[in-house]
């Protein structure tokens, strides 16, 4: 409510500034605030929220420029046609170049849109005949409509505002909306991401074009308000400006991004006082803000949406499904890196409603089995199957939408996301609406928000763990992020549960909540494969166990029969089992 | 005229190696990029222009107190703008930002010492040279493949053998696990940077020689371009910032005589899209997985 107050108290202000502010000179400045927000906003986007590195900025930024002044000066369009041309030219060209590009990640990625964004200078400066090369194109016409002429500067104001507001409410819609939360995921670790069947690739690339789109928004506001642009307006200093607005204000934060914009136009032109120091005191501040406020002056997470916790709402979640005969088929299958043969000649199938354990040896290949499942391994020879259909070669996103989830051996919580969201983004492979629904709030995706919300909710009571619903996850103690993996895995509603050694690090009393967890994720409907060295939990869960030794299983059976098998025990549990089965605690 | 355009590629690639090997050096201890290491080449090319100019010395004596100012200069920065990072536990993209104001400044302050306008540098050999086939070849650009030869075999070497080398390679496979195993972590950081530094100003005052002129902002372009080298030959390696340089010279002497002059910077950074795209990690980088 507070939030919503300061909000329109900042539109009425800003609304008033051409009354209030007399000064032509202040005006510009505001108006090329207004243009960096955009600007900003656009690389929050695809930095802040799908926290994928881009310093291109400005070549997208170029290309809405140069595609609204030549659509005016040669053939004549109005104003009301280039802005929407550009935001679509330049979010194509976007989606089109991120394809290959965003196969490379991290400062490389950031490295590979720079040079994009130099050959697109290039290409501006030396392609004389379509930008005039660097002479630039002037002329330009200043927007004018029902008769009126917005090239006044008090009346472009109002048309570079409303392309601020159109923008906020854009990344607002995207940050608060499944597409957002599926970002996010992306950007903590796209990894587990793609495991919970988000298809990454289209989400990277499409974040993408929505950040290009904005940067061409914004070209053509600036192309209509100079009127004259060369390609000197668009170098790279240009693209390292915005990265340099966005880590100033706060990555992942609409507001950050327009703050950082503000201060980084204004800086320069309130230390004009100082003069001849302005640029050593700006490098100095910029600096200053990177040793002292690293998650920029507004902070990483703002303007996040608190909920209200609904009170007792009915249990719902996966319900029992009917048991399919075997649900999960192994066949002959060999993993290899390199020379090294990881896992070889494993077969095995796991019937529906099973609780299925596999233990061996650290180095047995336990934890390569579930990677080749899930498709993160390679799978050299062999066949995985489930319930019929085949999931090798399938990609990682795919078998997670058939019906595999997993939690994982080291912790791969989304740090940066709070409980509920990162609950709410194990639904995304299940959401009947599309991105668009969502971002556009149809009254068919709020519903369908609305019942993700209380499903999640519930999950999360499943687990224990309503009372930190709000809190990050990387705020939590270690075995609620182990649980919190677990609601987040049982969100995509799997046939299949993959557990990696859950139990890692637990005591006794929480082990046996875990049994108790797990049975009653069985008790549901799910099948469960536990990869687990503590022999107290795998003991008393399982109904079968598979024993991997050297990437090779050495035998298959139930509990009793597996504590007892001599080559098993000759391989290396004897002891261990021995005392599991007096409940002395192995740690 | 290919022979010519190689020759000159050469050149230019000797210098872009020693750039590139400041970038890469430091990435492979912090896996950041030192966005300050243009206004290094900028700092080493004034100090040396001072020293002959002002104070009359020869070329190599200018060269090596360049070196050593510019060395303490690199140490300050890494103290002043990325040891606090770290001790914060920043992101790494933080590293950018601090270093672009580090460079920021340091250009400002090269304005107010020295003024805006560009200055003529002088040469320290004399004009003329030989013919080598159809290709016309300067002492000075002799000189400069030359020092850049001695000066990356010296730092491969000095990697390779020596105890700080060992160090930095350590600190490069597992930051944390050298600090347990007592390597003084911080001094070698500092090292590197300095040792960076140093070999960048060297390459600013080549820089400086070969185009004869200084400027402020002389630094900004070499800077990204060693960049790129440093990436294309592989983070992390001399011999990969070395093959690196050299292919980004080759590659744009050559793209820019047959191809197009006008568009030499847009080829060149193509072939760095088209070789992120095929090989991430570079020619000579290894691919660190993710390990699940």
């Amino acid at each position: 409510m507070t939030a919503g107050l300061l909000v329109a108290g900042a539109i009425v202000v800003a609304a008033a500034c051409p009354f209030l502010v007399g000064d032509q000179y202040i005006l510009h400045v505001l108006i090329m605030w207004g243009i960096y927000a955009v600007l900003t906003l656009g690389l929050n986007v695809i930095n802040g929220f799908a926290g994928q590195l881009s310093i291109g900025q400005g070549a997208f930024y170029g290309i809405g420029a140069y595609c609204a002044a030549i659509l005016t000066t040669t053939i004549g369009w109005s104003f009301w046609l280039t802005p929407p041309a550009a935001t679509a030219l330049a979010a194509a060209v976007g989606m089109l170049v991120s394809l290959p590009v965003l196969r490379v990640r991290g400062i490389y990625l950031g490295m590979a849109t720079f040079g994009f964004a130099e050959i697109v200078h290039v290409v501006l400066r030396s392609w004389e005949g379509l930008t005039k090369g660097v002479l630039g194109i002037t002329g330009i016409l200043p927007p004018i409509a029902f008769g009126i002429d917005f090239g006044t500067q008090d009346r472009f104001y109002y048309l570079v505002l409303a392309a601020v507001l159109l923008s906020v409410l854009f990344s607002q819609r995207i940050y608060q909306s499944s597409v957002g939360h599926a970002l996010l995921a992306i950007r903590e670790d796209e990894l587990a991401a793609g495991l919970l069947g988000i298809n990454t690739t289209a989400h990277k690339v499409a974040a993408f074009g929505a950040a290009a789109g904005l940067a061409g928004l914004a070209g053509s506001l600036f192309a209509h308000y100079l009127t004259y642009i060369s390609p000197e307006n668009f170098t790279s200093v240009e693209s390292i400006l915005i990265v340099t607005m966005l880590i100033v204000g706060g990555r992942g934060n609409t507001l950050g991004a327009v703050v950082g914009a503000g201060l980084l136009v204004a800086l320069p032109e309130l230390l004009r006082v100082v003069n001849v120091y302005r640029l050593l005191i700006y490098g100095l501040l910029l600096v200053g803000a990177a040793v002292f406020r690293p998650d920029g002056l507004v902070g990483r997470v703002g303007l996040a949406r608190r909920r209200a916790r609904p009170g007792a709402a009915a249990e719902s979640g996966p319900v029992a499904t009917r048991p399919e005969n075997p649900l999960l088929r192994v066949e002959d299958l060999q993993v290899r890196f390199g020379g090294l043969v990881a896992l070889d000649d494993v077969s095995f199938s796991v019937e529906g409603g099973e609780v299925y354990g596999i233990i061996g040896p650290n180095g047995a290949g336990k934890t390569t089995l579930f990677n080749a499942i899930t498709g993160v391994a390679p799978v050299g020879r062999g066949r995985i199957q489930l319930g019929g259909l085949d999931l090798t070669g399938l990609a990682p996103y795919r078998r997670a939408r058939a019906g595999v989830a997993r939690t994982f051996q080291n912790i791969r919580a989304f740090a940066g996301m709070r409980a509920w969201e990162t609950v709410e983004v194990g639904f995304h492979a299940r959401l009947r609406r599309g991105g668009l629904a969502h971002l556009c709030a149809t009254r068919a995706a709020r519903a369908e928000a609305g019942a993700v919300r209380t499903a999640a909710d519930a999950l999360l009571r499943f687990v224990g763990l309503e009372k930190v619903a709000d809190q990050l996850a990387r705020n939590l103690p270690y075995g609620h992020q182990r649980r919190l993996e677990i609601a987040r895995a049982l969100a995509t509603s799997p046939r299949l549960l993959l557990l990696d050694e859950p139990a890692a690090g637990m005591n006794e009393s929480e082990c046996e909540e875990l049994i108790a967890l797990i049975r009653r994720i069985r008790d549901r409907g799910v099948t469960v494969l536990l990869v687990e060295h503590h022999m107290q939990v795998v003991m008393a869960v399982c109904d079968r166990i598979l024993v991997l030794n050297f990437g090779r299983p050495i035998a298959e059976g139930p509990p009793d029969a597996i504590r007892d098998d001599p080559t098993v025990n000759a391989a290396y549990l004897g002891t261990e089992i021995q005392s599991a089965a007096g409940a002395a605690d192995h740690a | 005229m290919l022979l010519q355009q190689a020759v000159n590629g050469l050149v230019l690639g000797s210098v872009y190696a020693l750039i590139a090997v400041g970038f890469s050096l430091v990435f492979s201890v912090l896996e950041i990029i030192n966005f300050s290491h243009g206004a290094m080449l900028m700092l080493g090319a004034y100090f040396g222009l001072v020293m002959i100019g002002a104070l009359g010395w020869g070329f190599l004596p200018a060269v090596a107190a360049s070196a050593l100012l510019v060395a303490a200069a690199g140490a300050i920065v890494e103290r002043a703008t990325i040891a606090p990072l770290r001790r914060r536990e920043a992101p790494r993209v933080l590293a950018l930002i601090s270093t672009i104001g580090a460079s920021i400044t340091l250009e400002a302050a090269a304005q107010l010492v020295w003024g805006a306008q560009v200055r003529g540098y002088p040469s320290p050999l004399p004009p003329g040279g030989f013919t080598l086939g159809a290709a016309r070849v300067t002492y000075l650009e002799c000189a400069i493949m030359g020092i850049a030869a001695v000066l990356m075999i010296g730092l491969g070497l000095f990697v390779r053998l020596s105890r700080t080398g060992r160090a930095i390679r350590a600190i490069a496979q597992n930051l944390s696990a050298a600090r347990l195993m007592g390597i003084d972590v911080e001094r070698t950081i500092v090292t590197v940077f300095a040792v960076g530094s140093a070999i960048g100003a060297v390459a600013g005052m080549l820089t400086g020689a070969y185009f004869s002129f200084a400027q402020p902002s002389m630094g900004f372009l070499p800077g990204i371009k060693g960049f790129v080298a440093a990436v294309l030959g592989g983070m992390g390696s001399v011999v990969g910032a070395g093959l690196g340089g050299l292919l980004l010279g080759v590659v744009e002497s050559l793209g820019g005589g047959l191809l197009s002059f006008e568009y030499k910077d847009a080829i060149v950074f193509g072939v760095l899209i088209l070789i992120l795209i095929v090989r991430p990690s570079g020619i000579l980088g290894y691919d660190t997985g993710e390990k699940v």
